[in-house]
């Protein structure tokens, strides 16, 4: 960018930087729109999520927590109550908005975790793919791989007991003990995708150069490597944020989650379960649709990144 | 597209060749329509193929050779708008045919061998399976195995016919293309041949055996041939009329003597003035002391972990290289040459230290840099550069940021001259500062190459690693980035040890060269006496396989038969008998030939004395 450039003294290091920075966030930004724009699904995709996004954050403001019990129970759906409400009264749009809520943070609390977790891993294992280092993580990845995450989720709850608990000096939430369990089953696959793309871009004749220049390693994986391996990694963080509200609403269901009266997918559909024969259907279909679109809104968008990212496929 | 009509006067406009016109092409263009403009990829590509001919299309990448050969077979895709005045295939009208009338001709009257043979045929799937599959007969019966066989021992694959229930990983490269040679010719009535850089991939003595298969081949089916390349020396030898393409269009015309004594077109011109040139004149002052020389090399050898072999009693070691022993002076380049897997670049791995040798010292101006001891500071003198530069920048970085790092690591320049220094080696590289703030993916394949030995020089090293460093660029770039490197020598000292299998660049830059063959080396010395006097077998076969650029020494292109053989059961003796013209029996097969003088260069041959006349006996003709 001659032009800023120019308007910089010369010779500084703020100007490699700046000589930088506009072409970084123009081309983020036309790739991102790219992205965005790869077919109508992942539109229709990124609309889902951004709305998902924006009901979950501002939703509960306007409309309450949806514990309170101030309506009649098991009303139809209404101009007041358009999700209709449940056995004990409660709106529950408001519930349902107040659950997606709970998924957006459960969403991003267990992926961020778990690529927090799987990232070193499956760099490190990939840098040195075929030696001890590799087979020792990828071990302990593939014990944990083993594990269903729902068994995990038993055994981890069940020692702990389902509400929060106090772990030495931190409350764990019952929430927060969730994420960590969906955080737990999602990190080996994080792992091994991370590591997959290491080892392709370990062969590539950048990664010898800068070993010959003497970078040193940890600064050629975290600094070079790492950029390169983030797509596909994200791409399945996307998939696994719809996995992991799904999961979230399973073990709520089966009672491991987050306990009632706090709202989340899982409960009411739990809740749900007993009246789904009483002709309330409102009260499970309702919410399972919101929960649906919720699901597939992110799988597009995980589908349309594998896509828009994918080399073969870039011009 | 114009409508046919069948009495339309087949036109012979080359009086020189009476036969008839096979195939012909009246202004064909291709248009690739965009958004911002369409992109024209062929414009206006008028030519005729005759009977029995040998067509060479030469140009650069992008140049819209395979586009044209594409265009002609219906294989571009969707959205590619392909016009012509005229596309017949003798009398047949190819633009008035059907898709399912062409996919007849194709694999019937028009067959293709593709440039790539190792992901051209099935990995899943038998051999023998696939050539029956291919070869169903009119009547939907498949070939009998017999003649399958038979089509295998044709094209020079005979004591491997049996292998029709291998696998396509279980053969080599070289043996892929000579079962889609045989595919190709398999074709019932076969007519055309559109060979699209059938080489490109393989090694040159291999290429060699595949170019002089075609020519056999063609010449015994009465074939025209269609010969897709980038490389002058593959058509010199094997075409009759050239077509030289540049940017979509033909500039050039001629035939092959023609063009290669009187090109035309100043880009042809230019081309073959690129292709052969004398050596470089440089200040060959022999500066360097013999005694205290920049690089030594002593007796190292290097050996990979053979794969799979780990858990049962220790690695199995796959020995790469052997006992190699060089001494370079400062300033002077050392030419490394051999076909691949001879060790070359396993050696260069092991000079910048992304290997350690299991034998021998790497002395670099007296230090020795193998020992666990010697800092990343005292190593920084030795600098790669590698063959690809696509890959050899991170895409997801600057140049700024390549360089910058480069210099950081260096920590020779404070942190706020960095930028200045990195705009300095840019300039050093023939590039400027515009280039900067670009990503990888913004250059061309020749500016990577120049970011790659700017961001090396940013090291101050006294030796760069040069492997193949011009391999994966055309021929003009070759050319220019070849130019830059001898001009950095002479300016900043620099001792190279180049690899590279173009022998006219290695006669080009180097004052030493040196031959390894299986992990040894098989000859070395002064580069004019090794490229012209060699005094070692297995160099003369390199140099004869070697396609020249010049139509008129058809006769010493003489392709050496045979693979490298495996370096896990290297031959006994000689490592090179095998293959070698003039092996004897007893001699060579029990006693390992040692590395001697011979004249002015060193050779590992038991006959190194009189190298030249056995060859000769053995009818091998001698190296101009």
């Amino acid at each position: 960018m001659p032009e800023v450039s120019s308007t910089l003294p010369t010779g500084t290091a703020t100007q490699v930087r700046a000589d930088r920075r506009p072409g970084r966030v123009r081309r983020v930004g036309r790739r991102a729109v790219a992205i965005v724009n790869h077919n109508r699904l992942t539109r229709i995709g990124f609309l889902l999520t951004a709305l998902f996004v924006l009901i979950a954050v501002v939703g509960p403001m306007i409309l309450g927590d949806g514990t309170k019990q101030d309506a009649g129970i098991l009303l139809s759906p209404s101009g007041a109550h358009p999700f209709g409400t449940d056995d004990l009264g409660r709106d529950l749009l408001t519930r349902s908005v107040a659950g997606s809520r709970v998924s957006l943070f459960v969403a991003l609390g267990s992926v961020g975790l778990g690529l927090l977790v799987a990232l070193p891993i499956g760099l490190v294992a990939g840098y040195f793919g075929g030696t001890w280092i590799d087979e020792l993580l990828m071990g302990f990845v593939d014990v944990i791989l083993a594990l269903p995450l729902f068994v995990l989720g038993l055994f981890l709850l069940g020692i702990t007991g389902t509400g929060g608990s106090q772990v030495g000096p931190v409350f764990v939430s019952a929430t927060l003990k969730v994420v960590v369990v969906i955080a737990v089953g999602a990190m080996p696959f994080f792992a091994r995708v991370a590591r997959a793309a290491t080892l392709n871009e370990r062969q590539e004749d950048y990664v010898n150069s800068l070993r010959v220049l003497g970078v040193p390693r940890w600064k050629i994986i975290f600094g070079e490597v790492l950029p390169n391996v983030l797509p596909p990694v994200m791409v399945q963080a996307f998939l696994w944020m719809a996995i992991a509200i799904f999961a979230e609403a399973a073990l709520s269901f089966l009672g491991l989650g987050i306990q009632p009266p706090e709202a989340t997918l899982g409960n009411i559909l739990s809740d749900a379960s007993s009246y789904m024969l009483t002709g309330a259907w409102w009260y499970s279909v309702l919410p399972g649709a919101f929960l649906s679109l919720i699901i597939v809104g992110l799988n597009l968008v995980g589908d349309g990144l594998s896509d828009a990212l994918d080399p073969d496929l870039r011009t | 597209m114009a409508p046919m009509t069948n009495d339309t006067a087949v036109r012979t406009d080359v009086a020189s060749s009476p036969a008839p016109v096979v195939l012909s092409v009246e202004n064909l263009d291709v248009t690739y329509p965009r958004r911002g403009g369409d992109v024209a990829a062929v414009r206006g590509v008028t030519f005729q193929l005759h009977e029995g001919e040998a067509l060479g299309i030469v140009g650069e990448t992008g140049s819209g050779k395979t586009t044209t050969m594409s265009a002609l077979l219906r294989l571009l895709p969707q959205r590619a708008l392909v016009r012509a005045d005229a596309m017949r295939l003798g009398d047949r009208d190819l633009t008035a045919l059907s898709d399912g009338e062409l996919r007849r001709l194709r694999g019937r009257e028009l067959s293709l061998i593709p440039q790539r043979p190792m992901t051209s045929l099935s990995p899943v799937t038998r051999l023998g399976k696939q050539l029956e599959r291919l070869d169903r007969r009119p009547g939907g019966a498949a070939a009998p195995r017999p003649e399958l066989s038979a089509l295998l021992a044709r094209v020079g694959l005979g004591p491997l016919a049996e292998r029709l229930r291998a696998y396509p990983h279980e053969f080599s490269g070289g043996q892929l293309q000579r079962i889609l040679i045989a595919i190709a010719s398999l074709a019932p009535q076969p007519q055309i041949l559109f060979a699209d850089e059938p080489t490109a991939t393989l090694d040159v003595t291999v290429q060699g055996q595949i170019l002089a298969l075609l020519s056999e081949l063609r010449a015994e089916l009465g074939l025209s041939l269609v010969m897709i390349t980038h490389d002058l020396g593959v058509v010199a030898q094997t075409c009759d009329r050239v077509i030289v393409m540049q940017r979509g269009e033909i500039v050039e015309t001629a035939s092959v003597q023609e063009l290669f004594a009187r090109p035309r077109h100043p880009y042809t011109a230019q081309l073959l003035a690129d292709l052969t040139r004398p050596p470089a004149v440089r200040g060959r002052s022999a500066s360097g002391d013999p005694a205290a020389p920049r690089l030594r090399v002593a007796g190292v050898s290097c050996s990979y972990a053979r794969p799979g072999t780990r858990r049962r009693g220790g690695r199995q070691a796959v020995p790469a290289v052997q006992d190699v022993s060089l001494t370079i002076p400062a300033g002077e380049t050392l030419a490394l040459v051999g076909e691949s897997g001879c060790g070359k670049s396993t050696l260069a791995k092991a000079l910048v230290g992304l290997l350690t040798p299991v034998a021998g010292t790497i002395m670099l101006d007296g230090l020795d840099v193998t020992r666990e001891r010697v800092g990343r500071g005292q190593r920084s003198g030795l600098q790669l550069i590698s063959q690809n530069p696509f890959s050899s920048l991170n895409r997801r970085r600057t140049i700024a940021h390549a360089l910058t790092q480069a210099l950081a690591v260096r920590g020779a320049t404070p942190a706020d001259e960095r930028e200045q220094r990195a705009r300095e080696l840019l300039e050093q590289v023939g590039l400027d500062a515009s280039h900067l703030g670009r990503y990888a993916s913004e250059l061309s394949g020749g500016q990577l190459q120049r970011v790659a030995i700017a961001r090396a020089l940013a090291a101050e090293p006294r030796t760069l690693v040069l492997d193949e460093p011009t391999a994966s660029l055309d021929v003009s770039v070759t050319a220019r980035i070849v130019d830059l490197l001898v001009e950095l020598q002479g300016r900043l000292g620099l001792t190279y040890v180049w690899i590279t299998h173009e022998i006219d660049v290695a006669r080009h830059v180097s004052e030493q060269t040196a031959v390894m063959y299986l992990g040894r080396i098989a000859e070395q010395g002064p580069t004019e006496q090794v490229l012209h006097r060699p005094r070692h077998p297995y160099t003369a076969s390199l140099l004869a396989s070697m396609p020249v650029p010049d139509p008129t020494r058809r006769a010493t292109f003489r392709p050496l038969a045979g693979e490298v053989p495996s370096p896990l059961s290297p031959p006994s003796g000689c490592v090179f008998r095998t293959r070698c013209p003039i092996a004897q029996d007893e001699r060579c097969a029990t006693e390992v030939p040692e590395l001697r003088r011979a004249g002015a260069s060193s050779s590992a041959c038991h006959f190194a004395d009189d190298v030249a006349p056995r060859l000769a006996a053995a009818g091998t003709p001698p190296i101009a």
